[in-house]
């Protein structure tokens, strides 16, 4: 939709007059922007060309020697980081990619540095140093792109850190640590989170709750439906306190946010904290027989605070996405509880008709739903 | 300078003093040979690195250490041979021998000695390199801490450079099946 449509609808609904709107597109025309055709082209030039000067080294990467090699790689290091400097004196696109960027860039680095100097490689250890030399670029840009590639790159580290270093001994604490790992970054992120425009603190809130959401809430029901008697010990070992000591760090940094939502909110963040907690937590310390309905209650629960949340901040994508989970969830345990039902043709019509009666309902009332949890607030 | 100027120079900055150190090593280390074998074909995914292990002889530096601790391995030098390091002895760093002087640090892990243990080959000497050559060794430089760092790798006396190049050389060609 071009500006002018956008105009239209804006006068239409009385948020601009018409002047306004005729002043707005007389400025566009004298200004007029590059167009996404030119940002295409421009984009696909870009690609073409790296991809040459890519190739070109590559074919002769054995006959430069290793001291080209690295000469090389600082001079343009060093003259792309005068430029973000430079650069970075305004906010903007440019500054936040030549951020992006430069810290891949250094990425590759690391890499280089240990291809010519045949060094050691755990693959954890190269992650770690590199997440580290960026960090402070991470936390003073602006951009969700580099946060969440810090991220993605941490959560990459751990993994190998954690299935590398275990051993028959070990495997237990590496757990351990591993699965405490979100709920502390999340922790740290609602305790350090005191500026409004924190980008790092909402990237750790953000990327951590995902792993939760998605990871924890799926493969938790998984092992109560399974039961975690096949893997676990019979006694409480000191490294199974971690994950509780994390999630008392994040009801903490819940309750001690700066900024206060509302009660509601805090509720559902609560009851996601806990229903996770429950779902994934507690059978990796217990052991516990299968069950069917208490990890979909709890599932229900983490995600029904999950819905909250999102109706609460018009999240609308966000509540959707809530809902078509709760939905499905529904319809497993219904299928597990009453399986029966799917013997028979009479059995699928009733289920059927039980599970088009709930959408259509959902469908209806969900707006409603979302008016009263924020009116709750 | 302002703290954006700084963030953006600590990666450059922190990546040059790591490459100086590496040199400083390089220069100020104790250059040896010594025998390698291989234990793995080369794995593509570690980025076109030939794996090998430091050839033990008879030597058993992880005989009394347990998995994930360090350990020591010593060498030194026959009379009619300055040429090529053999281990002399192995074990515990802290229970090394006065004569250790030579030593390589590395960790066990599951009872096998691992300490450096790659070297990088360009891709397209790769086909004549799928597994490390016999009388296969490296020359590295070690620190008075036992670390080691891999300068130059050798077949008998070629570099596996130029070995790798005679083979690839002595390939079939289509035109010669």
């Amino acid at each position: 939709m071009n500006i002018e449509k956008h105009l239209e609808r804006w006068v239409g609904a009385e948020l601009i007059t018409s002047d306004q709107a005729d002043k707005i597109k007389a400025f566009e025309k004298k200004t007029p922007s590059a167009g996404w055709a030119l940002w295409g082209i421009s984009g696909v030039g870009i690609v073409v060309l790296m991809t040459g000067v890519i190739s070109l080294i590559a074919a002769h990467w054995g006959d430069i020697s290793p001291t080209v090699k690295l000469a090389v790689y600082f001079l343009v290091f060093l003259l792309l980081s005068l430029i973000t400097i430079k650069k970075g004196k305004n906010e903007g696109l440019i500054k936040e990619v030549l951020l992006t960027f430069l810290s891949l860039y250094a990425l590759g680095g690391v890499g280089l540095i240990g291809q010519v100097y045949n060094l050691v490689s755990d693959g954890y250890t190269g992650l770690f140093f590199w997440l580290l030399i960026i960090f402070p670029i991470t936390l003073l840009a602006k951009s969700k792109l580099i946060q969440y590639i810090w991220f993605i790159g941490f959560t990459t580290a751990a993994l190998i850190w954690g299935f590398e270093t275990g051993s028959l001994d070990s495997a237990e604490r590496n757990a351990m640590i591993l699965i405490s790992i979100p709920y502390f970054w999340i922790a740290i992120g609602y305790v350090l989170d005191r500026k409004a425009n924190s980008y790092f603190f909402s990237a750790a809130r953000v990327w951590n709750w995902l792993i939760v959401m998605l990871g924890y809430t799926l493969v938790g029901s998984f092992i109560w439906n399974q039961g975690s008697k096949n893997f676990q010990q019979e006694h409480i070992t000191q490294w199974q306190m971690l994950p509780v000591l994390s999630i008392a760090a994040v009801i903490g940094g819940i309750l001690s946010r700066k900024v206060s939502p509302g009660l509601v909110s805090t509720f559902a963040l609560l009851a996601m904290i806990i229903g996770s907690g429950l779902l994934f937590i507690y059978p990796a310390i217990f052991i516990i027989e299968p069950h069917q309905i208490i990890p979909c209650i709890l599932f229900f629960v983490t995600w029904g605070g999950f819905a909250t949340l999102a109706a609460l901040t018009d999240r609308k994508r966000m509540y959707d996405i809530a809902a078509f989970i709760i939905g499905a969830r529904f319809v497993v345990v219904y299928f597990e509880v009453f399986g029966t039902l799917a013997a028979t043709g009479i059995g699928l019509i009733i289920s059927g008709g039980m599970i088009l009666g709930v959408a259509y309902a959902w469908y209806k009332y969900r707006a409603t739903l979302a008016a009263l949890l924020k009116g709750a607030a | 300078m302002n703290k954006f100027s700084i963030a953006v120079l600590v990666p450059f900055i922190t990546l040059l003093l790591w490459v100086v150190t590496l040199e400083r090593n390089i220069s100020g280390g104790i250059p040896i040979r010594v025998g390698v074998e291989g234990y793995d074909p080369r794995d593509l995914l570690s980025g076109h690195y030939i794996r090998f292990k430091l050839s033990l002889d008879d030597i058993t530096p992880c005989q009394n250490v347990n998995h994930g601790e360090s350990s020591c391995l010593c060498y030194g030098y026959e009379k009619d041979n300055r040429e090529l390091a053999i281990p002399i002895w192995g074990g515990s760093c802290n229970e090394a021998p006065d004569y250790c002087v030579l030593r390589v640090k590395g960790t066990c892990e599951y009872s096998q000695f691992q300490s450096v243990d790659r070297y990088y080959i360009p891709e397209h000497l790769a086909p004549v390199l799928q597994r490390v050559p016999s009388e296969s060794s490296i020359e590295m430089v070690l620190d008075r801490n036992g670390g080691a760092q891999v300068i130059k790798f050798f077949v008998q006396d070629e570099s596996l450079e130029d070995y790798a190049a005679k083979m690839l050389l002595e390939l079939p060609t289509p035109a010669n099946k």
